[in-house]
């Protein structure tokens, strides 16, 4: 996880203004930071190359009527941990797949309809992948705080 | 309120953030170029959506670039405090990501970030451990993240 570049002090703060509005432009943010613009072009690019951040649109979920975000974790055969992984990521629902230690073997986030439909995609989708022993859910019925700060990138 | 935005929402708009999402700081021209649009138009569509609040072009620092190299999903069970008091004290923490109040185990389920092993420790320890009502945790510590899809916002 460690060999990805580092950001500096300089680099976050333009990404202080960057993380909240990413459509200002290079001058904009240049005159907010006190640098210029050239600097400003260059760090951005670089940080892009190197796969440090990316620019995207925070949206709702429209095509959702009812989203019910749920926590699924997961124990599963270990020899078979990677291959799980992989297949529960190219679902559409699940949002979020990390391989853990501790309470669960897998950790996932999804986004479903409802109550119903979370069952279901544990049911026939989920428990259907080779080397998944349990699921253990859970349903989120409110968030209080998300970070849309930091992520995954690339 | 998610029906009646969806409404709202026209096939043009989803086009325009389905590109912001590909790359949020591509031009109002170039993306008017591949949805044959005018530009004017979709710098006009861009302003509406946010100014309704359905859309926010961001830039997102991936996690170790930023230096957090430990991410760990607690969830904790409150005890003799009401679970949403004691999730938005937790949630003042920069290090916690994200708060959600949960049903089953744990009342609540937290993303935590910090940089090393021993600075988790001593955030667990002096900080989580200081909030008044925070039970009995139990963690999953990341080792591989396979997917991280968060432009999606689930408003609850």
């Amino acid at each position: 996880m460690s060999d990805k570049a580092k950001i500096d002090s300089i680099d976050q703060k333009i990404l202080g203004h960057l993380s909240e509005n990413a459509r200002i432009s290079n001058r904009e943010v240049a005159q907010l930071v006190g640098l210029a613009e050239g600097t400003v072009r260059t760090r951005i690019k670089r940080m892009q190359d190197e796969k440090c951040i990316r620019f995207t649109a925070l949206t709702q979920e429209f095509d959702v009527a009812t989203p019910t975000l749920c926590y699924v974790g997961l124990r599963v055969d270990l020899e078979q941990l990677s291959a799980v992984a992989s297949a529960l990521s190219d679902l559409p629902e699940v949002r979020f797949v990390a391989t853990t230690l501790g309470r669960f073997d897998i950790f996932t986030v999804v986004v479903v309809e409802s109550v119903e439909d979370l069952s279901q995609l544990v049911s026939d989708k989920f428990m259907k992948i080779k080397g998944v022993r349990r699921s253990y859910t859970s349903v989120s019925t409110k968030t209080l705080k998300y970070d849309y700060r930091w992520g995954k990138v690339g | 309120m998610n029906n009646l935005v969806s409404q709202e929402i026209s096939e043009l708009d989803r086009a325009i953030i389905k590109e912001l999402k590909k790359d949020g700081r591509q031009s109002a021209q170039a993306i008017a170029d591949t949805l044959d649009a005018s530009a004017v138009t979709v710098r006009g569509r861009i302003k509406s959506l946010e100014d309704m609040g359905v859309l926010k072009v961001i830039a997102v620092t991936d996690f170790s670039a930023a230096g957090f190299d430990v991410l760990v999903a607690i969830g904790v069970e409150v005890e003799r405090r009401r679970a949403k008091d004691v999730g938005q004290e937790l949630a003042n923490f920069e290090e916690v990501l994200a708060v959600n109040l949960t049903t089953g185990a744990n009342d609540l389920e937290l993303l935590v970030a910090v940089s090393d092993f021993s600075t988790l420790s001593e955030f667990i320890e002096h900080r989580i451990g200081s909030v008044d009502g925070v039970g009995r945790m139990s963690s999953a510590v990341m080792l591989d993240v396979f997917k991280y899809q968060s432009e999606t916002e689930v408003v609850q």
